[in-house]
């Protein structure tokens, strides 16, 4: 299966990587040989079969609306690389 | 449109909704995005949706999906949103509401679905400053066709969604505090009737602002047209002080959200028996409930629309009705509809209360007290206004301010004439031809007797005296007299 040079430059894109396009042309192939052997499991005839899109029980809870206290303002921002005031804070961006 | 359901925790983890207003200190794993947390759904946030789409007449289907809709911004830890996209919980269902015409609309509906709330950015010059406290909050979406002809009528519809949502008691309806928003989608059709390229205003959160973002685009549009250019498929923020819209990005693909069925998220199911519950206990909603508030009540279209407008108010409404003696039950409705819309409205307003500490039943003794003219309208605000801050009975009240209306004719004469007396210059003034100047002496009264006077009384009493001296200025106008035996021929001589 072909993942075209285009198809990867957008992957990348909606991924927001830079790749220059020696990278992209390498990783066209590369994903596309992934694909390649994936869509072996394509042979499988699935017909009939309903989708398995999770593996956890139709109702699994006994979960209710009750509020309880999660992680302290502390222990939020404990991961974030850049914090101040109580926020975390990231570089601006434009929304794509 | 999107709206805030009110729940007490969020959709898929135990933080509360609501409660410290510390930037990040409503969070845990879940909706902070880390890795291998594992999303529950909060089955209220669910009866909440299924209550919606039962009142919409939209159709519930028995299982319905969550999405991943990704995409790379900071108000989104995960990188992706959890919504639902090919299988909402609900398709159809419409909404009517009233055109600022007068007619009726109808709009209905695409589908209504559950999704989680984004975290909240402040943008800091070169930095975003993110809090998650909203991260995860239950968002019930609401997708119409494109159905609504103009941006008065989007606003119309949007009223009334509102007020539905809010009677309902899934939404605050809060704009202010962006729990109900709108995204609002605008195309122009062609001479064909053919809909155009459309494009998308988001956030909004003020009708003013929806009815402005909207004629600002339609006008765009036009002149884009007009020139021979395309619309382009965009997104645009409006901002209201600019009055203008600003392009924020070009419009995404759906394909570019690489939706995802969430495989993580079992299916949502909705069960019979819930549809039921739902069904059974749904509320009159506000336009029914007005227009039998005019055909049961005799009320005004636009008293019952005041009335409707919350449904505690249109509660407590009824609930003073109730309290009324069969008897005058009716002839008190406007009175009562009256004092709702106007004394306690202000009064909710002015004290930003959400309540009515006042019980019904003593609004409705205060009433009858008015119409039976044992204290006057002026007299009765001072009592309504120590009901609410003190809870007191409205006879306790009435006993402890001495506000119980004077109606005797003999002591209202009295007053009269002090005041006559008082303002001689008046007095001439209106005998020589300025009858305006009734209101001038029906104000010292009603200011003399501390508002206790009876206002036809006191009007009909003043005017008998003003016009019966009109021969004798110079004699005192507090004597015992009977009026309507001493007024002379109406054509006298002036002095």
């Amino acid at each position: 299966m072909e993942v075209s040079f285009e198809d990867t430059a957008r992957i990348a894109r909606l991924a927001h990587l830079s790749f220059s396009d020696e990278e992209l042309t390498v990783l066209s192939g590369e994903l596309s040989r992934i694909f390649t052997w994936i869509s072996a499991i394509t042979a499988v005839d699935t017909s009939g079969v309903a989708p398995l899109t999770a593996l956890t029980p139709e109702r699994s809870s006994v979960r209710t609306d009750r509020p309880s206290p999660g992680l302290t303002q502390a222990e939020a921002l404990a991961n974030a690389p850049e914090t101040g005031d109580g926020f975390i804070a990231a570089p601006r961006v434009l929304r794509i | 449109m999107h709206a805030q359901l009110l729940t007490r925790s969020k959709l898929f983890c135990v933080c509360a909704t609501a409660g410290e207003d510390l930037p990040n200190t409503r969070t845990c794993p879940v909706c902070l995005g880390h890795p291998g947390a594992l999303p529950v759904l909060n089955p209220e946030a669910a009866r909440m949706a299924v209550r919606a789409g039962t009142a919409f007449g939209g159709a519930l289907h028995h299982t319905s999906r969550f999405a991943r809709k990704h995409y790379f911004y900071p108000d989104l830890p995960k990188g992706y949103q959890i919504t639902q996209y090919e299988r909402p919980f609900c398709t159809g269902g419409a909404l009517r509401f009233r055109l600022p015409d007068g007619t009726d609309g109808h709009a209905a509906f695409e589908r209504i679905h559950l999704e989680e709330d984004a975290g909240k950015l402040l943008h800091d010059g070169s930095r975003v400053r993110a809090d998650y406290n909203r991260s995860g909050i239950p968002l019930l979406e609401i997708v119409t066709q494109p159905v609504l002809a103009s941006p008065e009528a989007a606003v119309a519809f949007l009223q009334e969604l509102r007020r539905v949502l809010m009677y309902l008691g899934i939404s605050d309806g809060s704009m202010e505090r962006a729990s109900f928003r709108c995204d609002a989608n605008v195309s122009l059709r062609d001479n064909s009737g053919t809909p155009g390229q459309r494009t998308e205003i988001k956030n909004l959160n003020s009708f003013r602002h929806i009815e402005h973002a909207l004629h600002w685009e339609i006008s765009r549009q036009r002149e884009l047209h007009a020139a021979g250019m395309d619309v382009q498929p965009v997104t645009l923020l409006w901002d209201e002080a600019g009055k203008a819209g600003r392009i924020m990005r070009g419009k995404e693909s759906a394909a570019d959200y690489h939706y995802l069925d969430d495989p993580d998220l079992p299916e949502m199911s909705i069960h019979d028996e819930e549809m039921e519950i739902a069904a059974g206990s749904l509320p009159e909603l506000p336009l029914i409930r007005a227009a039998r508030f005019v055909a049961a009540f005799g009320l005004t279209k636009y008293d019952a629309d005041v009335l409707t407008g919350a449904r505690l108010v249109a509660d407590y409404f009824e609930e003073i009705l109730a309290s009324f003696p069969d008897g005058i039950r009716l002839s008190m409705a406007t009175a009562a509809a009256h004092w709702v819309g106007g004394e306690v409205l202000a009064m909710m307003k002015e004290q930003a209360s959400e309540v009515i500490p006042v019980p019904a039943s003593h609004l409705a003794l205060l009433l009858e007290h008015v119409a039976a003219g044992s204290i006057s309208r002026t007299a009765s605000k001072q009592v309504f206004d120590r009901m609410w801050r003190s809870g007191e009975h409205p006879d306790h009240v009435i006993a402890a301010l001495d506000l119980r209306q004077i109606s005797d004719a003999d002591s209202l004469r009295t007053l009269a004439g002090q005041i006559l007396k008082a303002h001689p210059a008046q007095v001439q003034a209106y005998r020589d031809g300025k009858k305006g100047l009734l209101g001038f002496f029906m104000q010292k009264i009603l200011v003399l007797s501390q508002g206790k006077a009876d206002p036809l009384m006191s009007s009909s009493i003043l005017s008998a005296l003003l016009e019966s001296e009109r021969q004798e200025p110079g004699e005192s106008a507090g004597r015992r007299s009977d009026p309507e035996e001493e007024i002379p021929g109406r054509g006298g001589v002036r002095p």
